[in-house]
């Protein structure tokens, strides 16, 4: 089975991708290639963690506290006069989409939050008229050690 | 609008480089359809590509170019905005020589040609 992250990556892409308003919906080195003007907004997503080993049992029968940080960018390209109002506006959806952990079905996960957005920035605006915000979540998964694609709470 | 004075050259181009075959060019529809058709192009199999600031080069980058009026022809729907007369992310695909490509993105130069930014996947 898939790595964890990969699990709740793919969990979150497919539902930003059910909650419908975006062009594109995929892992965040999908940059990489091409995207078009006609298929923003574009929701990246990207999952990070870092790992705490639990209990007093010896290395590698610990269970993995796995502290996840869930980044979902959204790029649109509008006019700077509604930039902000239309990132904030997808930033929403994210919110929607994203605030009840059991709806993504990677199993359960502690203090599931919502953990901020940045703000939008003018540099990436001035070159082409697109920009982008950052929501984050964060949560915590619980793996066996040197297991890293079972989640011990499914 | 192409000025009057440029307005030969797309054919005298695409006749003088094109390849030796003409590409396949395969469209993808959102209701699940595809169609493809014979498109004679230009083709640059290892193009090097530099940002306007200079600040990225890259390299072995594929890109065709087209007369715009060919592309038309065979898909009069796209004439409005020509940067989405070749539509990326798996939409469009061209095979030239055999080997297919995908879409990245395409421009319009202003003198009837289109040049269109190719990516060969590597499955």
């Amino acid at each position: 089975m898939s790595h964890i992250r990969t699990q709740i990556r793919n969990a979150v892409v497919a539902q930003l991708r059910a909650a419908g308003g975006f062009g594109v919906v995929d892992a965040r080195l999908r940059v990489l290639r091409g995207i078009q003007s006609d298929q923003f907004p574009i929701a990246l997503v990207s999952v990070a963690d870092a790992g705490t080993a639990v209990g007093k049992n010896p290395p590698g029968q610990r269970p993995l506290q796995r502290q996840v940080i869930v980044s979902v960018q959204v790029h649109d390209i509008a006019d700077v006069e509604e930039l902000d109002e239309k990132l904030d506006d997808l930033a929403v959806k994210v919110e929607e989409a994203l605030t009840e952990p059991s709806a993504l079905g990677f199993g359960k996960v502690l203090d599931w939050t919502y953990a901020g957005t940045s703000a939008a920035h003018e540099d990436e605006a001035k070159e082409m008229g697109t920009s982008s915000v950052t929501v984050t979540y964060r949560g915590t998964v619980t793996t066996p050690e040197g297991k890293p694609s079972i989640n011990i709470h499914p | 609008m192409t000025a009057r004075v440029f307005a030969a050259l797309p054919r005298i181009l695409t006749r003088t480089f094109r390849e030796a075959a003409p590409a396949t060019w395969i469209r993808h529809r959102d209701d699940g359809t595809t169609s493809s058709d014979d498109l004679v192009v230009i083709f640059n199999a290892s193009s090097t590509k530099v940002s306007t600031d200079g600040l990225d080069t890259v390299f072995g980058v594929p890109i065709a170019s087209c007369a715009v009026a060919d592309a038309l022809k065979l898909e009069p729907g796209r004439k409005g905005d020509l940067t989405l007369l070749f539509l990326g992310s798996g939409r469009d695909q061209l095979v030239i020589d055999g080997v297919t490509y995908e879409v990245e993105s395409c421009r319009a130069d202003g003198y009837g040609m289109c040049e269109i930014e190719l990516f060969r996947k590597r499955t």
